[in-house]
């Protein structure tokens, strides 16, 4: 199937910007605030936005990643047995401000997963979402607070995202899913 | 990569990248212990069942908490508390089980064998926990798994194993886990306590009765426990000369290189099977054996829950 | 008024001379009538065609456990003798190990008489060596005789004692009765259930291992030189207790012995599936112990193969090994097994086989095995090439542990001549 480029490399970076922005103009600052990128690609976006909130403000904010695969509401479903990846959130979580980072929001199950987790790592003040594509399609009451772009693509398409750390190209596509066999 | 065994009855036949599976993923499991709520829901809403025909304290917490940790629920039973001494039957226990619809069964129990027997014949999941002096592979994993902490790698490194080889499911445990990584195994006792037939079942291993010959040339050392009613029985004369000849003690430790990993599967006979200033000293994993047991129990868990389609 | 039967085309296996020669066979009236290289259909003959097939004396175990009384659920002198039958054997000794023993004359007797009354395969008694067989005080071997007695043995246990051994042995041999000894030192193999081997050093299961056997051999043959009686050694299974045995022989010494098709033909190897139907005392060896039995067979050292038939019920097999009950049944089994693993391959020549099943075992005993114009009908007619499933339907004992149960087999005994009596299976 042909894949569709909806956003090439220079236009991820100019979301990022943005977002990094919204973040700073929201909380006033980066002050009480961390990071914490859904492996693997939200690590990476992760990496990015304190890179960039650093250019801007012009200081350090913590950033941590997480694997949601143990706390995944579909074990059962897994033919293949994922590989757990680190999780590794390097300072307290309590009191603070924790700014979730993934590529794509989509059903919310993996948003819901990764509140549960970090949640058993402590209290924090308040979690925002940070997303680069929102596919609109939830199944689960959760919305995004700084969102890249907007992709309200169908059901039976599929919005990937590539970056350069994770996947050595960089761009959003979209594909039609192939027809299932049998 | 994809898990195909239903069970794990023990280390032999499993391949080195199943193995490093296994400790791959209990690294993570390492890592939630340590979180302040040390607690995942991965089986949440899987019930396994602890089946202890063998008093053993350790295994059977360890598996329960690893259970815990990955939020099955977990029920159990010790020969003391079942209707086993009314006489019940394996064959009828199983049935029961399987009524029941659990997910997985850890079983310890003193016959060769039981857990495959019972492996045969239920659905769920099944792991043995030790069978008689067959095999115990979670034990064999979480050697693996301290020792890899330490020494990062196993090519070329030289274990040597320590006491009552013929009747030690650790020590065939740790011949197939250790050998599939890449090390060079000696097991070493007494005469009486190394079956006849040794070198034929397990070619690439050396065996040696002189443990200050054999401690030289070590990288690891695993000491197993004696068990002590083994003297009445007439296989060592004494307590006294038992530890004369294979107590790891401060003294020997000189002989062995300075970096020497030195493993017990617990309980220890404190000054039989080796020196307090030794089973608590710098070269010692004792008690990190003790927590990779938990995370390779949740590893093995999580990947035997998870590793088939439900239909 | 019987029928009469002409045995067309067939091997005929000739006892005496040990041949196996094509021939015709008549039987009338329970008794062999004619034996020709053919002979000419009269009427009112049923004839059965036998070409490929082999015709042999009805075959003879020396070595059975039928169970009753006792546990009769797991068999009985009825259907031990029906399976016995379908294995081609016409003769079988039944093994004191009884609850209670076998260790009287009342007991003996009531197993003759029970086997006169079925008129299937015949049942011959052996005595319990010991009263309880408890291995203290010997049993009355007159009395035991007198009601049928072949033999006397302890089977499944070692008389530890050598000082009874000893009289056992001096009484049997006042009474020209046999002593059976199941051979395997206890203090040696203390809750052991397999062959001490490279298998049993990775299953971790405890061992019975063969110096038990050679150790209990070497007394037994000590007091069998010193007493001058006839010791027997029951499933011998080592590659030194068999040159023990052939050594005693060459001395002069009265010694005989036996071997089972599954020490002939499995080894300690099929315990690494844990399967407690390859559990049985003494236990399956490895295979420079087989061939030393192979050997063995060849040399004369060893002069009757026996069956070892021990029934159990599903429910005590179907257990942990270490639990599990040692034995397998053999009746209906072995004469396939054997000739399959043993004669196809022409590992032995099939004179030899069938002489250690019919003429072999019947001097052990002082039976005698004929196939002469005027004996009485006591044949077997057995196809080489007929294939037949061991299962539920087949399967003539009350129980059927055994390690070819649900196996395809080749070669099947068809028909059994016994007198008047004719089984066709």
């Amino acid at each position: 199937m042909p894949e569709r480029c909806v956003a090439d490399a220079v236009e991820i970076n100019r979301m990022i910007i943005r977002i990094a922005t919204q973040i700073i103009e929201r909380n006033k600052g980066v002050e009480n605030l961390a990071l914490v990128g859904i492996v693997r690609r939200g690590d990476a976006l992760a990496r990015r936005l304190a890179a960039e909130l650093k250019h801007l403000e012009g200081r350090d904010v913590p950033v941590g990643a997480i694997d949601i695969t143990l706390y995944r509401d579909d074990l059962q479903l897994a033919a293949e047995m994922p590989i757990v990846q680190a999780t590794s959130i390097p300072f307290d979580v309590t009191g603070k401000i924790i700014v979730l980072v993934d590529d794509v929001l989509y059903t919310g199950r993996t948003v819901r997963a990764a509140l549960t987790e970090i949640l058993d790592f402590g209290r924090p003040k308040m979690i925002q979402l940070a997303v680069l594509v929102d596919r609109i399609h939830r199944e689960l009451p959760i919305g995004g607070d700084f969102i890249g772009r907007k992709i309200p693509a169908s059901t039976n398409e599929i919005v990937d995202v590539f970056l350069k750390e994770t996947d050595g190209r960089e761009g959003i596509f979209i594909k039609k899913k192939e027809p299932e066999e049998g | 990569m994809t898990w195909t065994h239903k069970n794990l009855l023990g280390l032999e036949g499993l391949s080195r990248e199943e193995i490093t599976f296994i400790l791959d993923t209990a690294e993570r499991f390492h890592e939630v212990l340590d979180r302040p709520i040390p607690l995942v829901p991965a089986l949440r809403g899987k019930t396994i069942l602890n089946m202890f025909y063998e008093a053993s304290t350790r295994t059977a917490t360890s598996f329960a908490m690893a259970a815990k940790r990955l939020s099955a629920d977990v029920v159990g039973f010790s020969k003391a508390s079942s209707s086993v001494s009314k006489g019940e039957t394996l064959l009828d226990t199983v049935r029961t089980i399987e009524s029941m619809r659990v997910d997985g069964v850890v079983i310890r129990h003193s016959c060769p064998g039981a857990a495959r027997f019972i492996a045969q014949r239920i659905e769920a999941f099944v792991i043995n926990a030790g069978d008689g002096a067959h095999e115990h592979p979670t034990q064999g994993l979480l050697d693996l798994f301290a020792v890899r902490k330490r020494l990062g790698s196993f090519e070329g490194r030289h274990l040597v194993i320590v006491g009552d080889i013929t009747h030690s499911r650790v020590a065939h445990s740790a011949i197939y886990g250790f050998s599939t990584l890449g090390a060079k195994i000696t097991v070493c006792g007494p005469a009486t306590l190394i079956p006849p037939h040794f070198k034929k079942a397990f070619p690439y291993v050396e065996t040696e009765t002189d443990f200050d010959k054999a401690l030289v040339d070590a990288d690891m050392i695993m000491m197993l426990r004696l068990q002590l009613e083994r003297q009445s029985k007439g296989l060592f004369p004494s307590i006294r000369e038992y530890r004369k000849l294979y107590c790891l003690t401060a003294e020997r430790m000189k002989k062995a290189k300075p970096d020497v990993v030195a493993m017990h599967p617990g309980p220890i006979n404190r000054g039989v099977e080796i020196e307090p200033a030794v089973a608590d000293g710098p070269n010692s994993v004792v008690l990190a054996q003790v927590r990779a047991g938990v995370a390779v129990r949740m590893a093995v868990l999580y990947i035997l829950a998870g590793g088939e389609l439900e239909h | 008024m019987s029928t009469r039967f002409l045995i067309r085309g067939g091997y005929v296996f000739f006892p005496e001379e040990e041949a196996l020669r094509r021939a015709d066979v008549e039987i009338a009236e329970g008794r062999i009538k004619r034996i020709a290289e053919t002979l000419p259909a009269e009427a009112n003959t049923r004839i059965i065609e036998a070409q490929d097939k082999l015709l042999s004396p009805g075959l003879i175990d020396l070595h059975a456990h039928l169970r009753e009384p006792g546990r009769e659920d797991t068999e009985t002198l009825e259907s031990g003798a029906w399976a016995a039958l379908a294995g081609g054997f016409t003769t079988i000794c039944a093994m004191p190990n009884t609850q209670p023993p076998m260790d009287t004359r009342e007991q003996a007797a009531f197993i003759s008489k029970r086997s006169d009354e079925l008129g299937l395969a015949r049942i011959l008694p052996v005595g319990a060596a010991t009263k309880g067989r408890a291995g203290e005080e010997i049993a009355e071997y007159a009395l035991l005789k007198e009601a049928g007695a072949v033999a006397v043995t302890d089977d499944g246990d070692w008389i530890y004692s050598a000082e009874v051994m000893r009289c056992a042995l001096e009484y049997a041999g006042m009474l020209g009765l046999v002593v059976i000894t199941h051979a395997e030192e206890p203090s040696l193999c203390e809750e052991g259930i397999m062959n001490e081997s490279a298998v049993s050093a990775k299953l971790g299961l405890k061992v019975r291992p063969a110096v038990a056997e050679e150790a209990a051999i070497q007394r037994d043959i000590a007091l069998a030189f010193c007493t001058g009686s006839h010791l027997h050694v029951a499933h011998i299974t080592t590659t030194r207790g068999v040159e023990l045995v052939r050594q005693a022989r060459v001395k002069g010494i009265k010694v005989t012995a036996e071997a089972t098709p599954h020490h002939l033909l499995l080894t300690d190897e099929a315990l690494l599936s844990f399967d407690a139907n390859y559990k049985v005392y003494p236990p399956l060896r490895t295979e420079e112990d087989r061939k030393a039995l192979l050997e063995a067979l060849k040399d004369g050292t060893i002069q009757a193969i026996a069956t070892d038939h021990a029934p159990h019920a599903i429910e005590e097999k179907e257990q942990e090994l270490d639990l599990a009950p040692a034995g397998m049944i053999g009746l209906q089994t072995a004469l396939s097994v054997l000739w399959e693993g043993l004669v196809e391959p022409e590992v032995i020549k099939p004179e030899l086989l069938l002489r250690l099943l019919t003429t072999g075992p019947a001097s052990v005993i002082g039976e005698s095995v004929e196939l002469n114009v005027g004996s009485p009908a006591n044949l077997v007619v057995f196809d080489p090439a007929a294939r037949w499933t061991f299962d539920a339907e087949t399967n003539r004992s009350l129980s059927w542990n055994s390690p070819w149960f649900g196996k395809k087999l080749k070669g099947k005994v068809e028909h059994v001549f016994l007198g008047e009596r004719h089984f066709s299976f």
